[in-house]
């Protein structure tokens, strides 16, 4: 079942509706479990297609087990590496000897998401940090959570257990309409604004061309780089959207995963705003511990800003090596850990040589804040051109533009970056006092005005187009 | 009763949206060059009322040849006839076929449209029992002519293939009001074109085996039948009627079709229609090989020839007042 689509929200109403039965714990549980295991199967049938990824699942079920009766660092060390092993095989990562890959098709959709829920429990089963011990359904429900199954968000098992059994959410009128309106506004960004943000990306690389005057050139170079990074906002938030506003629906709360990322003034801020849920696992299972590790081992004050830069590369390198299997993602990996890095480097020698207050002062300032916003976006679109092209377009792009266009075309998407973002952000400031759309304070018959126009536009859109439901690129991953 | 308040603003809202996209589609969208692959009724009523208020207009009928197959909706030649100023609709659609025709002619009848002159495309092939237009309406065509046509006629045809009842439900709940659901497929047409089949690069005539059947043709014959009535049912109401035979590719096709009963069959068919008072073209062999993209469809410079020699015969029909210089199709209007 691909989400979003007609049929998942179809499918997602009668869960719902054989949910209201009882609010008992057991039987929320019980469908739950039930719900999950019937969404994977609209993927596959064959048992062999899915018994990989059951395979991971028993594996980190028993070494959750493991873990909670024997607290040992080295069967700690042996199963995170037998895990990390098995998700990277499963993966059929580049590294991995293509002999060993097994030589047939199976399940992989949603299994990077299972897996980091799975690596979560082992770790916090390990740290002593789980509520309770887990047991087979509640851990089923849990690593199988339909509505985030497939992309995410990536929840911790004890924000998941409070509203899946302990407390599940209200479900009374506004909390229904504002997620219906999130499931609209979320449909409308996968279905008909990614969509056509991709066909102009399209358009631009295909309107990128050696005959083509300069000006041309570098703006179509400089649009390439730009629509990417909105497309990819509109295609997972809206994706992100629709779940968050179906496992409502469901009374079940899910963690928020983006909050106007091309507002951040900086590349370590625009992780705080963009796939949050990814990067707070990876700040609390690499991050944290890694940089504490280091800190332990190196106990210097003049190293300590020096470590928090590496461990800042080595994450965001994850980060970016866990987008794919080859080695254009190990160069993104190094962009995005470049772009963290020189940013800590950049904060620190900045309040060396200003002073801790002369730099806020200087942040605060509107022409700074601006342009650094520019730069954070523009090297976001930059590092996200390993992410969609192919080696032969981006050596394509390479010979095409030459060094000096490369670099004007990037200064460019900087300037032009930081006008339209500084005043987006304050048109969207005023809207918001103005016509408060997503607002609960604004005027009802405004909000239904708007999300029946979405409605109606997307169900006219998809009547037209008779395509299959949008793509979502994350589901990947 | 504030919460049913919002949903009947809602339900307000939505019909004030779907009243602008039907204004939006009535006025604005255009009438196609050619018709989609899948038609829609709604369309294809839009142009008969369209039509039947205008002058009268010549009428193509034919089948993916004069549609255009592989070409654009510009290179046809019934676009071409039309942009030389020759007051043309052509209403060929992709599996055209002799019971189509006929129940077209009848909607024309139906709309009380008088066409200037007919223009029909014979194909043999569409005479053959195993073509998947032998005796198949097209559904727009089967929902809107079929209560037109005769038991015995209806009885000579294959029932459409019916939608599923939920579908069909859709259908015949949204269809009258809400036109951009009605006319979806003309819209994605408009918008993304017509596809075409796959692409046969260097066409075999193993591909063709069985597509011309070589029995000998009678009046039994579904098409026959159909094509008979289509010119009766015109010179009845006084339309001249112009019938050409399909340009085939006979160097692909020779083993099929050069034959004495494929030419015999062609000669029946041609006393047939010049019995009824059609003027008969036979163009079966008036195109080259390497004027066809595989064993009947047109490449562009062939479709120019074809409006050329359509556009001299519908010269010859007095009342057209077309005239028609050789070295470049021209009419005056």
């Amino acid at each position: 079942m691909i989400v979003p689509s007609f049929e998942f929200l179809a499918f997602a109403t009668a869960v719902a509706l054989v949910l209201g039965i009882s609010a008992k714990p057991l039987w929320r549980r019980s469908v739950l479990v039930a719900a999950n295991l019937g969404f994977i199967l609209t993927f596959t049938h064959d048992p062999l297609q899915l018994a990989p990824f059951a395979m991971l699942l028993v594996l980190g079920f028993a070494g959750v087990k493991l873990m909670e009766a024997y607290k040992r660092q080295p069967a700690f060390a042996v199963l995170v590496v037998a895990l990390l092993s098995a998700f990277c095989w499963l993966k059929n990562y580049s590294f991995v000897p293509h002999g060993l890959f097994l030589p047939f098709a199976y399940l992989t959709v949603g299994m990077s998401y299972v897996f980091f829920r799975v690596l979560h429990l082992v770790i916090d089963a390990y740290q002593e940090s789980l509520p309770a011990p887990v047991g087979v359904f509640a851990y089923i429900s849990y690593t199988l959570n339909f509505t985030s199954f497939l992309a995410g968000p990536i929840q911790f098992y004890k924000d998941y257990l409070r509203t899946e059994s302990q407390q599940p959410a209200v479900l009374d009128e506004p909390s229904v309409g504002r997620a219906l309106e999130r499931i609209i506004v979320g449909f409308f960004k996968v279905a008909i604004v990614s969509p056509l943000l991709l066909l102009a990306h399209a358009a631009c690389v295909a309107a990128l061309s050696t005959d083509a005057p300069f000006a041309d050139r570098v703006l179509h170079a400089a649009l390439v780089l730009a629509i990417f990074p909105f497309y990819l906002y509109a295609n997972f938030s809206g994706y992100t959207d629709v779940v968050i506003g179906t496992a409502r629906f469901l009374r079940l709360e899910l963690p928020e995963n983006f909050n106007h990322p091309f507002v951040s003034k900086s590349f370590i801020e625009l992780w705080t705003r963009w796939h949050i849920t990814l990067s707070l696992w990876l700040r609390t299972y690499v991050y944290s511990p890694l940089l504490l590790s280091l800190m332990r081992r190196f106990p210097s004050p003049r190293v300590e800003p020096w470590l928090g830069v590496l461990v800042y590369f080595i994450t965001f390198f994850l980060i970016g090596v866990w987008h794919g299997q080859t080695a254009m993602f190990i160069a993104l990996g190094l962009l995005l850990g470049l772009g963290v890095g020189a940013n800590k480097i950049f904060q620190l020698s900045m309040t060396k040589a200003l002073g801790r207050a002369r730099y806020r002062s200087l942040c605060g300032n509107p022409v700074y804040s601006a342009l650094s916003c520019g730069l954070t976006f523009a090297w976001l679109g930059f590092s996200l051109l390993w992410f969609w092209s192919t080696p032969g377009q981006l050596g394509g792009f390479a010979r095409l533009l030459g060094p000096a266009e490369i670099a004007l075309t990037f200064l460019l998407v900087v300037v032009l970056a930081a006008i339209v973002l500084t005043f987006g952000e304050k048109i969207r400031e005023r809207l918001r006092v103005v016509a408060p759309l997503d607002s609960l304070r604004s005027p009802p018959y405004l909000r239904a005005a708007w999300c029946t126009t979405l409605a109606v536009i997307i169900v006219s859109v998809t009547v037209v187009l008779n395509a299959p439901a949008p793509h979502i690129v994350y589901r990947a991953f | 009763m504030a919460r049913i308040r919002l949903v009947a603003f809602a339900l307000a809202v939505t019909v004030a949206i779907v009243a602008l996209q039907n204004f939006a589609i009535a006025a604005f969208f255009p009438h196609l060059d050619r018709l989609a692959t899948d038609f829609s009724p709604a369309y294809l009523e839009r142009e008969l009322g369209g039509l039947a208020n205008a002058p009268a207009q010549t009428i193509i009928l034919g089948d993916s040849v004069l549609w255009g197959y592989r070409v654009r909706p510009a290179e046809t030649a019934a676009s071409i006839l039309a942009a030389q100023g020759c007051a043309c609709r052509n209403f060929s659609f992709k599996t055209g076929s002799p019971p189509n025709y006929y129940a077209l002619v009848r909607l024309f009848q139906e709309y009380r449209i008088r066409p200037k002159a007919l223009v029909l495309e014979v194909n043999q092939k569409a005479l053959n029992e195993a073509d998947p237009a032998y005796r198949k309406l097209h559904p727009t065509l089967a929902t809107l002519a079929a209560p037109l046509l005769g038991g015995g006629d209806r009885a000579m045809l294959e029932p459409p293939p019916q939608p599923g009842p939920f579908e069909r439900w859709l259908d015949q709940t949204l269809s009258p009001m809400w036109l951009l659901y009605a006319m979806r497929a003309d819209i994605r047409t408009t918008l993304y074109g017509d596809p075409d089949a796959v692409t046969v690069q260097h066409p075999t005539p193993d591909l063709y085996e069985g597509t011309y059947d070589l029995t000998p043709l009678t009046e039994k014959n579904v098409g026959v039948h159909f094509l008979e009535e289509t010119v009766d049912y015109a010179r009845a109401a006084g339309v001249p009627v112009i019938a050409f035979m399909t340009p085939t590719n006979h160097v692909l096709l020779h083993e099929f079709i050069d034959s004495p009963q494929y030419r015999k069959n062609g000669l029946f068919l041609r006393g047939l229609l010049e019995k009824r008072g059609a003027r008969v073209l036979d163009l079966d062999t008036a195109f080259r090989a390497d004027e066809f993209f595989d064993n009947a469809h047109l490449r562009p410079p062939a479709q120019r020839r074809l409006a050329a020699i359509i556009a001299r015969a519908l010269a010859r029909i007095s009342h057209s007042g077309i005239a028609f210089d050789p070295q470049r199709v021209r009419f005056q209007k």
